[in-house]
């Protein structure tokens, strides 16, 4: 697979000394669902805030769909990414839903037509068009999140990158977040979720990328995740799932599962091998 | 642009007049107070006064709604009856003793309080129809059809916007300090609970000046790059006209009145 984003050797560091990155290398494959995990401070946020030419790497690159990003790409750098902010607060700031659904597409240039569809087409993906005329401040936090994640699509971007998606969320919130991004994975756009949810990671992910302090400590599949001296450097924990299975100790030889399928794939064939 | 209504450049209406071009309603109500705020003979503002009142009625504005608006100038209008008649120099007509003190009230004084409060009722009834008749981000929408600038706009939009977070995280900590048992305990003269408020204001501060800086981020996360376009108004019908050229001439003519009336009594002496 080819890679829509690569990171080589990128540093940042914010205006208070803060050394924020710190030779972050990664590759984010085309059409992939990618868990970026790390603790509070790792640099996720930061790192993300590269992804679309918010922040120039001040040293190492970062190329999206093979351009190395600079001053002069940076608005198209913005069409192929979308970025979703933690708090929808911060992003959704027009008076009404569909204003400010149409913030992004009217920023590139779109003729008004263009506009209305593309818009209506991001309320529909997240089930918010009944609610268009509504002043965001009259919203729920889990529908205001929906409206920041359609304010993103309705400007196709080929990346969309959500930075702790889940956070805040009610249980019924992470469900349709969860279905909204199945959907979009399955229309060809490559999902980046950054968070510290290492249950959504394993549920949910293709490839997950660990970092600490703005370096990379590992990349590769959800297997990483059950890698006790990875997830103790990480300062990160197992998923719930595998902790029970670890419990369990010698009794059930690793690998031990990590997503609620694969557990109860894993018991179903035990226990069916127990009745024979 | 679907030639449907679009709600974001004509609110939904129950009246005539909700259904007059948004910024035409902005005019014609902006124009009223111009020229009824420059008026000063009693009669002809409660005349205006009257005008505003046969508008809040064919608006079917709630009475509760106008009146809960006025009360808003009640505390400005009985300072000014306060402290006008005892301060403007005049014919006196009563005496006030406090203590050692002796304060004259005048006619002049008196009448200069009655006008100002009727010139500010004038206004705030005016502007309180005008926002019953048109949605905020209507309203925002007309203003920059007429060439407000933008900036000024823009940032009526983001203060209401975000006026309700702010009190939001107002809220939270308040709670939170009361959860740890902070009851405020005096004014000035209490330095502990003068410091907790302090801190708080502190906090709120940095608090919306961050969240400044992340909107920004999150405003060019989406290509933004300086301006935003003006959704094009409905197009303007005659009816629209009528109403709008009806008020402002409504207001004219009470405020033509004055100037002659005032030149009428004039020959007559
Ligand atoms: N605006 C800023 N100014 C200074 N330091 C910052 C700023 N934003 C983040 N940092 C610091 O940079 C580091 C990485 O932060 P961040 O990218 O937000 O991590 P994460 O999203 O993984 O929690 C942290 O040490 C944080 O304190
Ligand atoms: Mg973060």
């Amino acid at each position: 697979m080819a890679a829509v984003i690569e990171v080589e050797d990128l540093y940042y560091r914010y205006r208070d000394g803060t050394q924020a990155l710190q030779g972050l290398t990664l590759t984010i494959p085309t059409g992939a669902r990618v868990a970026i995990l790390g603790p509070n401070g790792a640099g996720k946020s930061t790192f993300l805030l590269h992804l679309n030419g918010i922040y120039l790497p001040q040293q190492g690159k970062v190329r999206l769909l093979g351009r190395s990003l600079d001053g002069k790409n940076a608005r198209w750098a913005k069409s192929q990414v979308g970025l979703v902010f933690q708090d929808p607060d911060d992003q959704v700031f027009a008076g009404t839903v569909w204003e400010d659904v149409c913030f992004g597409p009217v920023n590139m240039g779109l003729d008004a037509g263009e506009v209305e569809r593309r818009a209506g087409q991001a309320l529909r993906a997240v089930g918010m068009e009944d609610l268009r005329t509504k002043a965001p401040h009259h919203l729920s936090y889990g529908q205001k999140k929906r409206v920041a994640i359609a304010g993103v699509l309705a400007m196709s971007p080929s990346v969309i990158v959500l930075d702790e998606p889940m956070a805040y969320l009610d249980p019924r919130g992470k469900d349709n977040l969860l279905a909204i991004l199945t959907r979009l994975h399955r229309d060809g756009t490559t999902v980046v979720v950054a968070t510290h949810d290492v249950d959504m990671a394993a549920e949910w992910a293709e490839k997950v990328i660990i970092i600490k302090e703005g370096r990379t400590l590992a990349e590769g599949s959800t297997d990483l995740l059950t890698d006790p001296a990875l997830v103790e450097a990480a300062e990160l924990r197992f998923p719930v799932v595998t902790q029970i299975f670890r419990r369990l100790g010698n009794m059930l030889p690793p690998p031990h599962p990590k997503r609620v399928e694969e557990a109860a794939q894993y018991l179903r064939t035990l226990l069916e091998g127990h009745h024979k | 642009m679907c030639m449907t209504a679009d709600p974001m450049v004509q609110g939904g209406g129950e009246t005539v007049l909700h259904r007059v071009e948004a910024r035409i309603k902005v005019v014609a109500m902006v124009t009223f107070v111009i020229l009824t705020a420059g008026m000063s003979a009693t009669p002809y503002l409660l005349a205006a006064l009257g005008i505003i009142g046969l508008l809040a009625v064919i608006a079917r504005m709630p009475v509760r709604l106008l009146a809960g608006r006025l009360a808003l100038v009640v505390p400005f209008s009985v300072l000014m009856l306060v402290v006008l008649p005892f301060t403007v120099p005049g014919e006196g007509v009563a005496l006030a003793e406090l203590g050692p003190l002796a304060l004259v009230a005048t006619r002049e004084g008196l009448l200069q309080a009655q006008v100002l409060a009727l010139r500010l009722a004038n206004g705030v009834l005016a502007a309180s129809i005008l926002t019953f008749l048109t949605p905020f981000p209507v309203l925002m929408n007309a203003l920059r059809g007429l060439r407000v600038p933008p900036i000024l706009v823009t940032l009526m939009e983001f203060t209401v916007r975000y006026l309700f977070v702010l009190a939001d995280e107002a809220r939270r900590m308040q709670l939170s300090r009361q959860a740890r048992d902070f009851r405020p305990r005096g004014f000035l003269w209490h330095s502990w609970t003068m410091s907790t408020l302090a801190q708080m204001v502190g906090v709120l501060f940095i608090r919306s000046y961050t969240r400044a800086d992340r909107v920004y981020q999150a405003m060019l996360a989406r290509g933004f790059s300086g301006h935003q376009p003006v959704r094009a108004g409905a197009r303007v019908k005659a009816s629209d006209l009528c109403w709008g050229i009806g008020i402002t001439a409504a207001a004219l003519t009470l405020r033509m009145m004055e100037v002659g009336g005032g030149m009428w009594l004039q020959l007559l002496k």
